[in-house]
């Protein structure tokens, strides 16, 4: 177990700051205005490197066994479910930690309101790794499921990313609570979504 | 929903097509929304002869509407009450609906170019629309990738109802950004001349019998596929 957390610290986060990078080349931040490259680049970071988190511990339990016997257990299906939102959260909140500072000071970025900008990533985050957890564990059980994932995933959380890019970028320029507000109510909506059905529908998966 | 055929999997010559007369009234529909969309109608004042694509993209949008809708419905009933004919039923919609909201995403741009002078831009209808066929060719991919029968329903039945519940908070959360798309009917519109109203409910008409045909003949194809390999499975064992 505590092996596994390692593997999976050192991978993920090593992925996440190689996407970081690679936003970096891709867009010379000496002639591109980095305030408006970050939202996007910081999201699409979260983005992959929260679907190879969640894929993996999905997986882990799999390959381990460990997900019948929890299953088999006396906690139920829901329990399970935020179980493993919660540590998919986790994980998503360690890239965004990493991810964040570094793609500002690569893209030449300074955050002024730092406090808000983890909120809405914050928000952001819940609503996809719910869809995230509920996709994985669907996912899995199919052949290829690994690259499954994503085609199900990504439009799945459309939302969290319009939404998402938008606010923090309405929070980079400067801009007031109205435009902000707009892309909360978003996120919050998609957010009580995800954390809702998900968990209700996560019993149907493991039947029979 | 309440008088679907009988699939092959159960019944003999019920579930047998019949041939032209089952495919007849939807064929004479079509042929009745072509000649009044492309023929009849006239054209409308600014647009010109590409307006007349309207009555297709439309009336197929509604379809692949409708279709969706019956996935997500047929999937919770399954959900509930696990007889796999509501599954047959969910995926056969799903597959009807994706070729319908193909034939929106192509007209869609062929009436843009013109009109808009782009063949496409991130309006919230053109972006929901878009997500919507990405999340049902998901849909069928994610069935395509499981064997067994259980459990590919089961899945298939979360998935397409956490897509179709997605898909109003697609829409809200691409309608803040600046909208384009023509608003033709309800408040706020220019209003329709007569004819075309007409065109446009003889052709929402002949698209949804159009999707009541290619839906029945999806069902039986799925239900003899099911009962080839049940019989595949017997000889075997």
């Amino acid at each position: 177990m505590g092996l596994r957390r390692r593997e999976m610290a050192a991978g993920v986060l090593v992925f996440s700051l190689l996407v970081a990078l690679t936003f970096a080349f891709a867009f010379d931040p000496a002639r591109l205005d980095g305030r408006r490259l970050m939202p996007g680049a910081l999201w699409v970071t979260v983005l992959f490197s929260g679907m190879l988190a969640v894929s993996r511990t999905m997986a882990a339990e799999q390959e381990h066994g460990t997900l019948a016997a929890l299953l088999a257990s006396p906690v139920g299906p829901e329990a399970l479910f935020f179980g493993k939102m919660a540590g998919a959260l986790a994980w998503v909140a360690l890239v965004e930690l990493v991810a964040a500072p570094v793609l500002a000071a690569l893209l030449r970025v300074t955050v002024d309101r730092p406090a808000l900008l983890a909120g809405v990533l914050a928000l952001g985050s819940v609503g996809f790794v719910g869809a995230a957890t509920l996709v994985a564990a669907v996912s899995l059980q199919a052949r290829g499921g690994e690259v499954l994932m994503p085609v199900l995933l990504v439009p799945l959380a459309v939302p969290a990313t319009l939404a998402a890019v938008e606010a923090m970028g309405a929070v980079l320029q400067g801009e007031g609570a109205g435009a902000l507000g707009v892309w909360v109510r978003v996120l919050v909506a998609y957010d009580v979504l995800m954390v809702a059905l998900p968990p209700a529908l996560f019993r149907f998966l493991w039947e029979g | 929903m309440m008088d679907e055929p009988t699939p092959a999997g159960s019944a003999g010559r019920s579930g047998r097509f019949q041939g032209p007369w089952e495919l007849g009234p939807a064929l004479a529909l079509v042929a009745a929304c072509l000649y009044l969309a492309l023929v009849w109608v006239p054209n409308e004042r600014t647009m010109g002869v590409v307006s007349r694509i309207f009555y297709v993209h439309v009336a197929s949008a509604w379809s692949a509407f409708v279709a969706f809708a019956v996935t997500a419905v047929a999937g919770a009933v399954y959900l509930a009450r696990r007889d796999w004919r509501w599954d047959l039923w969910a995926a056969a919609s799903a597959e009807v609906g994706v070729v319908f909201t193909t034939a929106v995403l192509v007209t869609g741009p062929l009436w843009a170019r013109p009109v808009w002078n782009v063949w496409w831009t991130w309006d919230p209808r053109l972006t929901t629309t878009l997500v919507l066929w990405f999340l049902y060719v998901g849909y069928l991919a994610l069935r395509q990738a499981v064997e067994d029968e259980d459990r590919r329903a089961r899945l298939a039945a979360v998935y397409g109802l956490v897509a179709f519940l997605d898909v109003p908070v697609v829409y809200q959360s691409t309608r803040w950004w600046r909208t384009i798309h023509p608003q033709v009917l309800g408040p706020g519109s220019g209003g329709v001349a007569p004819e075309m109203l007409l065109t446009l409910a003889v052709c929402a008409a002949a698209f949804l019998a159009l999707y009541a045909v290619l839906w029945r003949l999806a069902v039986r194809v799925g239900a003899l596929e099911r009962r080839a390999r049940q019989a595949q499975e017997e000889l075997v064992a």
